[in-house]
């Protein structure tokens, strides 16, 4: 009897203890650990020995190499998560009225996603080779895409909006499905004509999963690593060195796995801070 | 206003199927037409294809003296309220009724004035800022008939817009939509699958069934003088009792046999039915609920058993059998009928109606209808 | 043309109105064939650039290397050949990190399903103290990155000594907050009493979920499993710093054993490429309609 109201009273966490189990040991106290690590100096084996307080924080925000990392990582972002949206956006509306064949092209669209960055980077590492690639032959030009500082943090953003456009693709298709068909009837009896449609009523209708998906692209784009470590290492100079590659550099080349979480907990509030803010501005742009 | 012509119009899909077949009406100006008939008799296909929407695949069809087959829907100068409003979410309400306006290019002063003046009309002036989702499905309604009105169009086209709404709004919407008929005078095409709709509103009502037009006439000439007996069925609430018989000749008279009972017709109406030759057919006999009473003529009785009695206030209906035929009747409300009781119902001779039971068709909707069908 | 229509139904004879009709059904005909040939135009030109990265892969992954060194256009390769696939085989142990790859990603998947649902059945069905708090922090681990945890992870599992074996690649993804957000949205939609009269027959919490709630959610568990599977596969970052050895390494990382500088090894990798991108490519497309069916038809309303 006591026993049955044991399994009653505990029974039911019983059910989320695994989960739980494994968010806790590798993401509650490996996120505070790293709190906890970015105030210290540690040694080569990442103990924690003397304890600096804000100074790692204060080492980052005076030294020229971060402000790089977040400034290429800003333009980055944005290149990636404007050129993915317009990728999904694009082929979502090409997708949206059936043709023969769609089902090609819509698995087509949605193929990126099912791609691994590491092994989309050595493909494109090809097409952008200088000489035998495909890029400059298509386009008659002679550029060293990799390798020149102007354009590398350019071609790692295509490719990471390449990689992101799948997935931007299936939640826009799912976002065009759900706008009633009989709305555009509305329209071109009203006398719409399909440019005005497209405007007032597809983009419209989009702007709830488009918030979304805006979100999730920020968040993942913040996250590129294995495309900048296959392609370009951070470089050439430091001109690619998001702060993903960056904190993977310092903690595991530099072993300054202080600084490296220091700069984790940045990239963290500034997710965190971007996150909040457009829920801000969602709940005053979106009102249905 | 406009007049609206459908000559032989027809529409066939790809795999064969015609959901309309050689419709031809003329809809006169400052009409209000009512389509009506079962799902899937092709009402709406019509409706759709005077918007514009559906592809016309044969025929011919006129909007004031202007053949529209090949125009687009905003180039055929009409308004149309969908059956589920069709408003857009993201647009106010007010937004919603002017943009009909907004791409035809007129004047913010002018749209502002028609919207304002529309939502007076419609009662909705505190919901111009709402948006559609913070809206109840009659005042949805009421902004689907507002951005209609705006529009001040020749011709409003209206596909089954109260199917949505609970009976008692229904029921509300249906009167004000008789009055902003009479209060715009616009011609109106309607579609609906509910007689009682279609009753209550139409000066002029088409019943469809597969594709085919029945019947056009005035509500109370539909009612009266069916052409066959899928529109005798159709119309009327209960349906018509539909009793099939075998016609016998005894002497002068006739008798209309079903099971051990008949019905017994003398007369003009007796000599009329011998002309035809029915003596010796089969005969199927439509008579209304309503036109059962507890007393009459000897012969003209039936007998039947009560299943069930409904107590309406104003009127009780009895459901049941006899001969294992259903039929219903709508009595007084001071009938002392129980269920479970055997009462004989007297039928109203004058209002029998006769279909050939092979074809179906009313044998004397020719010589005693005046409709124009 | 205008004046034509404008006429009045009186003064259009019969001849004339059938031309004009027929003249207007060609027109119409026309002009929906060649919307639609636009349209099928436009796609086809957006599907080569989208998938122009992969084509390319396969082209190259069957051109002799000497072919691959010219300035001249060499999209479709002369002298397809299945040289590069083997000396890729040959190379590097690609078999040995595929079924490093396929035990990892199948281990997470079938984790994450159990795990997931087991906790989505809590968060739904039953009721404890707490619950709701519980299920706020769940879904808040959604917003930490995986970058801000790595170093710390690292620093634990290298305490632990389980640097280089296949615990470590699969542990720390045996569950996921998306997961348990997606079934419990499933669970939602179910009523109660399915529970509630399963309860009364005397059917276990167990049994419940293995015999009634994951045959009703197959839909979920296959978008999941998809979506789980892939991303496992392609996992970089995580078996790039906790594996060392030929004998744990994962297609992703083992690739890069063929990412050399020496030029003769291009069409090498990219036929090792080519061949660790077909599993997750291959199901992908078999379980697309899966994924959407499962993932997108909720997602978009939440």
């Amino acid at each position: 009897m006591k026993d049955k109201s044991l399994i009653k009273r505990f029974g039911a966490y019983g059910y989320v203890v695994p989960a739980m189990l494994v968010f806790a040991v590798f993401l509650f106290y490996p996120f505070f650990k790293t709190i906890y690590l970015s105030m210290y100096k540690t040694n080569k084996m990442g103990e924690a020995k003397l304890f600096v307080g804000l100074g790692n924080y204060i080492d980052l925000l005076t030294s020229k190499s971060f402000y790089n990392s977040i400034a290429v990582t800003v333009i980055f972002v944005l290149i990636v998560v404007t050129g993915s949206m317009l990728l999904g956006l694009i082929a979502a509306v090409l997708c949206n009225k059936t043709f023969p064949g769609i089902r090609f092209f819509s698995t087509a669209y949605a193929l990126p996603m099912a791609i691994a960055s590491s092994s989309a980077a050595m493909i494109f590492k090809i097409m952008l080779h200088p000489s035998i690639g495909i890029v400059n032959k298509l386009l008659h030009l002679d550029i060293n895409w990799i390798n020149d500082p102007k354009y590398a943090l350019v071609c790692v953003a295509v490719l990471t909006a390449w990689l992101n456009s799948g997935i931007n693709f299936l939640y826009f298709s799912a976002g065009l499905s759900n706008i009633d068909e009989s709305i555009y009837e509305r329209a071109s009896v009203d006398g719409a004509n399909e440019v005005q449609k497209f405007f007032q009523l597809t983009l419209p209708g989009l702007s709830p999963i488009m918030f979304y998906t805006l979100v999730v692209n920020i968040i993942q784009a913040f996250q590129s690593f294995g495309q900048v470590k296959v392609l370009t290492q951070g470089g050439p100079g430091e001109s690619t060195n998001l702060i993903v590659y960056s904190i993977y550099r310092d903690a595991f080349f530099n072993f300054r796995f202080g600084s490296a979480a220091a700069q984790s907990v940045i990239l963290f509030a500034l997710i965190m801070c971007l996150t909040l803010v457009m829920f801000k501005v969602e709940k005053k742009g979106v009102q249905y | 206003m406009a007049s609206v012509s459908l000559v032989n119009i027809c529409k066939s899909y790809n795999n064969g199927f015609q959901a309309v077949k050689n419709f031809n009406l003329k809809v006169e100006e400052g009409e209000f037409l009512i389509l009506v008939g079962p799902s899937g008799c092709g009402k709406s296909t019509t409706l759709r294809m005077i918007a514009g929407l559906d592809e016309i695949s044969d025929g011919e069809l006129w909007i004031k003296d202007r053949l529209v087959n090949f125009l687009k829907p905003q180039e055929r100068n009409l308004s149309m309220v969908f059956q589920n409003y069709a408003l857009y979410p993201h647009m106010t309400v007010y937004q919603n009724m002017a943009f009909g306006l907004k791409v035809h290019g007129i004047d913010k002063d002018e749209i502002d004035k028609r919207v304002k003046h529309a939502a007076e009309i419609l009662e909705i002036s505190h919901l111009l800022d709402r948006r559609p989702n913070a809206l109840s499905g009659g005042q949805k309604q009421r902004v689907a008939i507002g951005s209609v009105i705006v529009r001040q169009a020749d011709l409003l086209l209206m596909d089954e817009p109260l199917s949505n709404l609970d009976a008692k709004l229904r029921s509300q919407m249906r009167v004000e939509l008789a009055k902003l008929h009479q209060k715009l005078g616009a011609t109106i095409i309607y579609v609906t699958h509910d007689q009682v709709e279609a009753m209550t509103l139409g000066t002029r009502i088409v019943v469809m069934k597969d594709g085919e037009i029945q019947q056009a006439d005035k509500p109370a000439e539909l009612y009266r003088n069916p052409v066959n007996q899928f529109v005798a069925g159709f119309i009327g609430s209960p349906t018509m009792n539909f009793i099939e018989t075998i016609v016998y000749r005894v002497g002068n008279e006739l008798q209309l046999k079903f099971g051990n009972q008949y019905i017994q017709v003398k007369g003009l109406l007796a000599k009329r039915l011998l002309n035809m030759d029915y003596e010796g057919r089969e005969l199927t006999v439509g008579i209304r609920p309503e036109d059962f009473h507890l007393e009459g003529e000897e012969g003209t009785d039936i007998e039947m058993e009560i299943d069930v009695r409904e107590m309406l206030g104003a009127e009780i209906l009895i459901h049941g059998e006899s001969e294992k035929t259903p039929i219903s009747a709508k009595l007084p409300p001071e009938s002392k009928v129980r269920a479970g009781e055997r009462v004989k119902l007297y039928a109203d001779i004058a209002e029998l109606k006769l279909f050939d039971a092979e074809t179906g068709v009313n044998i004397f909707y020719a010589q005693n209808g005046n409709g124009e069908a | 043309m205008e004046n034509i229509i404008a006429k009045s139904p009186e003064h259009i004879s019969r001849e004339e109105l059938i031309a004009l009709q027929k003249l207007e059904n060609q027109k119409a005909k026309i002009k929906r064939r060649s919307e639609t040939g636009i349209l099928i135009g436009a796609n086809v030109v957006m599907a080569i650039l989208i998938l122009l990265p992969l084509l390319y892969a396969i082209s190259i992954a069957f051109m002799p290397s000497s072919e691959l060194f010219t300035t001249a256009m060499n999209l479709i390769p002369q002298h397809p050949t299945l040289e590069n696939f083997h000396q890729a085989l040959v190379k590097v142990p690609l078999v040995r990190f595929v079924i490093n790859s396929f035990v990892v990603a199948a281990c997470i998947t079938f984790g994450q399903i159990i795990s997931c649902s087991l906790a989505a059945f809590s968060f739904s069905f039953l009721e404890f103290k707490g619950k709701n708090i519980l299920f706020m922090i769940v879904m808040a681990t959604m917003m930490i990155p995986g970058e801000a945890t790595i170093i710390s992870n690292y620093l634990t599992v290298s305490g632990w000594k389980w640097l280089d074996s296949y615990q470590v690649l699969i542990v720390p993804y045996l569950t996921s907050a998306m997961g348990i957000f997606l079934f419990r949205q499933f669970y939602m939609s179910f009523p109660i009493s399915l529970y509630e009269s399963a309860k009364i027959d005397g059917c276990s919490n167990i049994r419940f979920i293995f015999r009634i709630l994951l045959p009703l959610t197959k839909s979920a568990i296959g978008a999941m499993a998809v979506y789980t599977f892939i991303n496992a596969w392609n996992m970089y970052m995580w078996p790039l710093l906790v594996t060392g050895s030929n004998e744990l390494r994962t297609v992703q990382i083992g690739i890069g054993m063929l990412d050399s500088v020496d030029s003769q090894s291009i069409t090498l990798m990219i036929a090792g490429v080519v061949m660790i991108i077909l599993p997750s490519i291959s199901i992908f497309i078999v379980g697309q309609k899966q994924l959407i069916r499962g993932m997108f038809s909720g997602a978009v309303k939440g």
